[in-house]
Order: C-alpha cells, then structure tokens, then sequence
C-alpha cells in the first residue's frame, strides 16, 4: 500500500463481460496512474476487500453490474448496501462486496467512501479468455476516460 | 417419515463441485453418495516440457487458497530432482510464508464459513451484532494473515518471491519487526476465538479412521516431514508416497479417491493435530486444552476446531521464526543450480493437508512427467464413510436438519472454499 486512492477492477478474464472491471483496470495500469493511487484487478473476495478498504482515503470499484439496463449502460454511484444487494458480482465463491459493506455496516467499522462505476453486461458465462461484448467493450473505453480524469 | 431423498446439488463455476446424495426407503438407508463433478484440469499434462523455473508458477494456480503450498511442494520436489540444498534462512522464511497460509485459509473457514452454521445462520452477518467482538477477532486474523503472505510472498496468493532455489526479495527486518508486533498482537485475538469455539456445541458422532500427516522428530510438521499414519508406528519417505498412498476412482465421481491402510483416510488439521500434537507450540497447547480436543480425535466435525488450534500455534511459530531470522541476520543469498535429470518428490502439510508433488527431469531441466496427489482427493472416501456413518444418527429429524447435518460433517472437512459456501443450495427430490 502507498496511494490514499485504491483503484480495484473487478473480474474473471475467462467468464465474458464478468472481466470488464479487470480489463478497466488492466488499460488503465499501463497508461500509468499517479503513486497517490494503488490499483488491484482480478476476482477479490469481499473478506479481502475488507480488511484492505479501511486503510484508504477514497475506494473505486469497476466492475459488472446487472442493473437491468440496457447491455453497456453504465452508472456511477456511492456504495451502500442496500444499493449493491448481495449479488453484485465480485466472486463466485466468497462474501460480495456488497455482503462485505453489509457486515462492516454492522459491525460498525468505518469505511472510506467507495464509489462504484458499475457496467451493465451482455454475457457472463465461461469464455476461457478475455472477451468482452461490443456494447460493453464501448463501455469500458468510456469508464476508462472517465477514470482517467478523475485520477489524473 | 419412511422414504426420502436428498440430493444437495452443488454448482460452481469454477472449482469444488460436489453433491450429497441419499436415499432412505421404511427408515433404511439404501444409498448414501459423496458425487464429485469436476472435471479434470491437466495440470500434470500442462507441466510437462516445462522448465523448472516456470513450474512454480504455473502449478500454483492449481488453488486461490493454497497456491503457497502448492508453490513449496513443487519447490521442495524439484531441488530435490536438481540436488538442491536450501539454506537455513530460506527454510525459515518459507515456514513462516506457510504459516501465512494456513492462518488466512483456517481462518476464512472456520470463522466465515463454518462458525455460522452453529448459530443456524445463513452467514456471518447476523454474527456481526450477537458476536461483534469476535467477528472483528477474525476479520483482524484474516487480514494479518493476508498482510504476512503480501510481505513474504509478494503478495496475498501466488507468491512471486519464491523460486527454485530461495527468494527474488526479502523482507528488511524493519518489516520483520513490525509483523512480529502484530502477530503478538494478535494473540488476544487468538484467544478471542478460542473462547468462542470453546462454547459451541460440537455434533456428537465418532467414527475410527486412519489419520495421515507429515511428521518430524523436532517440530509440528508443515513444511516437510515423512508421511506418518495413525495406523502405523513408523513413518515413510515421502519418495515411497507410492507405496501409502493407493489412489483408485468409483463410476459416479471424476475426482480420484485415495486409500492406505483402511478403505478410507484423513488428512487435515484434525489428520495433523491426532499425529503431531505434542510438537504443538503452547499457545496451541493452551487452545486445544480450551476446546476440549484430545489426541487421537476420531470426531470430523472437530476438524473445524484442530483448525483453531493450529492458527493459534502458527501465530506463536511465526513470532519464534521471526525472531530467529532477527537474531541470524537476513542476507542476500546467491544461488548456483545447473540442471541436471532426477527425480524429486515433495511434500507439504496445506490447510486440507497432505499435498504431494514429483517430479521428473531430463538433463535441461526440464518436467518429463510429473504427479500430484491432492489433500482433497485423498478425504473423498473418508467424507462418503463418514456420511454413512452419521446419516443413521439423523434419521428421525426433518429433512431441514438432516440437510444441514450432512452439509456441515463436509464443511467440517473444509475441502474447498467453493464447496463450503455452496453447499447451502439443497434440492429435494
């Protein structure tokens, strides 16, 4: 840890539109980012995130988001749990993020404000490499100048 | 209720697959299965043609969980294969990565998984008003666990520090110091835990079995050791793993099956603690006097809290490593290897125990053949007599608690992060 800012792009490469927080991330990794931001990619189970969140300032999240809109729309918002209810997709396996803000609301830890760029898919399921959806490719092109001017 | 069946199907995207199946006709159990889906993933096939320095990357994805032990393994096999004798300080920091492991692994399961369970929740959320102080004990082990394993291994899982031979980095002793301060710190969280595992009422049921584990004359054994049995006064090389490990399949599952010198075995924390309990270190002593748990333990459902006990003793071992690192003084080791054809067989004690990897090489180094034998693997048969022997003691109880009963005896188990946290979808037929 050396930002105040943790960037996380959320994601399986191999299961379609699931990897588009992880490639967000993975482009915006290699046009550099100022040291005041650390940045994550891949699957992170929520117990993870837990214990990494509070040492920030300010948390970005990118990841898939099934909001019922339009395959590619994309939303940015301020993380609650009641908003992320208990399917927001960051890991087959784990807590989600959104279980996690749920168990740290209760336990009453402090969290930094977390604010979600969350992408509507087209199609989760296995892919065995990185392939995103049209719609969603051009999503991801947008949330990445979008995080570029808000970062650096 | 006369006839019943049950089937708790489980589905996973990506690893752990497995289903519960049971029939019961007039209060008799006809069919009691333990169904494994996997299919298999070549690894052994992948590695082949392979060098060995790009081995242990590669085969540390075989586990998100385990990938440090799976790393060692391989490392341990393959020094061997070149003639390579790691140095005290490597053996030292690898240990204490282990450790990492298994306190992050242990404590994931048996705090987020399993403990719900004893309070018939769903997950741990509703344990966050009720338990909150010892909620926050765990969420504060996992994160100093995840933090060690950052600091020795690069980073949380997949180390990239560690290589055939010794390390890419180390840590300075400024860092040293500052995780010895928390792991001691973390001793009260320790306790913590062991209180409350200490109150919990353990399902009564026992069934003898063989129990499997590394073994060493002067330690709790994690990172090396010769294959002991609960069965057996003697322990075994781990090069003539083949001659106690006998590995064979049934037609409903993919996954292999493992015996030795009963139809079944066990390996894991309770498989550990049953062989090695006197090389506990005393805070693991003082937990398992707590919780009640006794060698030998025939209770798989107490495997949850031999989990307990070896966080607390790899917390309190991870303090004796550092300081021991402190005191030699960390350096720079430079490193010669030249590849040569041989042979290696390694074996490390991960989190569900008993993982073993051999290795072939030709004069380049690089992997002719190559064999693994998983932890998880060598429980299925072990899980399925269990659930043979504990269906009997449910019957009479509504399907929700048989359902629940059965689900906990292979969380108790913990034979992968997936399985515990999906078995939880039940279907009734």
């Amino acid at each position: 840890m050396k930002g105040k800012t943790l960037l996380l792009g959320l994601g399986n490469d191999f299961m379609g539109d699931d990897a588009v927080g992880a490639a967000v991330a993975k482009i915006i990794e290699k046009r550099g980012l100022p040291p005041t931001v650390d940045l994550l990619e891949g699957s992170i189970d929520g117990f993870t995130l837990l214990g990494l969140m509070p040492k920030y300032e300010k948390v970005i999240v990118v990841d898939a988001a099934d909001m019922g809109l339009e395959p590619g729309e994309w939303r940015v918002f301020d993380a609650k749990p009641e908003l992320l209810g208990k399917n927001f997709r960051t890991l087959t396996h784990f807590f989600s993020l959104g279980e996690a803000l749920e168990l740290a609301e209760r336990l009453g830890l402090k969290l930094p404000p977390i604010k979600i760029y969350a992408i509507q898919p087209k199609f989760i399921g296995f892919t065995g490499k990185l392939r995103l959806s049209g719609s969603v490719a051009k999503a991801a092109r947008a949330v990445i100048a979008s995080l570029q001017s808000e970062l650096c | 209720m006369s006839g019943i069946d049950i089937h708790v199907h489980h589905v996973s995207r990506v690893e752990g697959h497995g289903n519960i199946v049971v029939k019961v006709e007039d209060n008799q159990v006809k069919e009691t299965r333990w169904e494994i889906p996997e299919a298999p993933r070549f690894f052994e096939a992948m590695v082949r043609g392979k060098h060995y320095s790009d081995v242990v990357f590669i085969i540390s994805r075989i586990c998100g969980i385990c990938g440090i032990g799976h790393t060692f393994s391989a490392i341990q096999a393959l020094e061997k294969a070149l003639g390579f004798e790691p140095s005290e300080q490597t053996l030292l920091l690898r240990k204490l990565l282990l450790h990492g492991e298994t306190i992050q692994s242990h404590t994931l399961h048996f705090g987020y998984l399993a403990l719900p369970d004893f309070f018939g929740a769903p997950n741990i959320i509703p344990l966050a008003q009720s338990h909150r102080e010892q909620v926050l004990a765990i969420i504060r082990l996992h994160r100093l666990a995840n933090e060690l394993c950052d600091l020795i291994g690069g980073r949380t899982t997949h180390p990239i520090t560690t290589i055939v031979g010794g390390w890419t980095r180390l840590p300075t002793p400024e860092e040293l110091k500052e995780l010895r301060r928390r792991l001691t710190e973390a001793i009260a969280d320790v306790r913590a835990v062991v209180k409350l595992f200490a109150s919990l009422e353990i399902p009564d049921f026992k069934r003898e079995t063989e129990y499997i584990a590394l073994k060493k004359p002067d330690e709790y054994a994690f990172y090396d050791g010769e294959i002991a049995s609960t069965d057996e006064q003697h322990t075994t090389p781990l090069s003539r793993y083949q001659e106690k490990i006998h590995e064979f399949i049934v037609p409903y599952s993919t996954a292999k099956r493992a015996r030795s010198n009963r139809e079944s075995y066990m390996v894991g924390a309770l498989a550990r603690f049953n062989i090695n309990y006197e090389k506990l270190m005393p805070l693991g002593q003082e937990a398992a006097d707590m919780m009640g748990l006794k060698p030998i333990c025939y209770n798989s459902f107490m495997n949850n809290i031999a989990q307990v006990v070896e966080v607390a003793h790899a917390i309190e071992d991870s303090i004796r490593i550092i300081d021991t690192l402190l005191a030699r003084g960390l350096r720079e080791e430079k490193v010669q290897i030249k590849p040569r054809a041989g042979r290696g067989v390694g074996g490390v004690e991960v989190p569900r125990g008993l993982l073993i990897h051999d290795y072939t090489l030709d004069e380049q180094g690089r992997v002719v053949d190559s064999n693994m034998i998983i932890p998880t693997n060598q429980n299925h048969q072990n899980i399925e007599e269990d659930l043979k022997a504990f269906l009997p003691q449910l019957l009479g109880k509504s399907k929700e608690e048989i359902t629940l009963g059965l689900e906990m005896l292979v969380r108790a188990y913990d034979p992968c992060i997936s399985c515990s946290t999906h078995f939880l979808k039940v279907e009734w037929k």
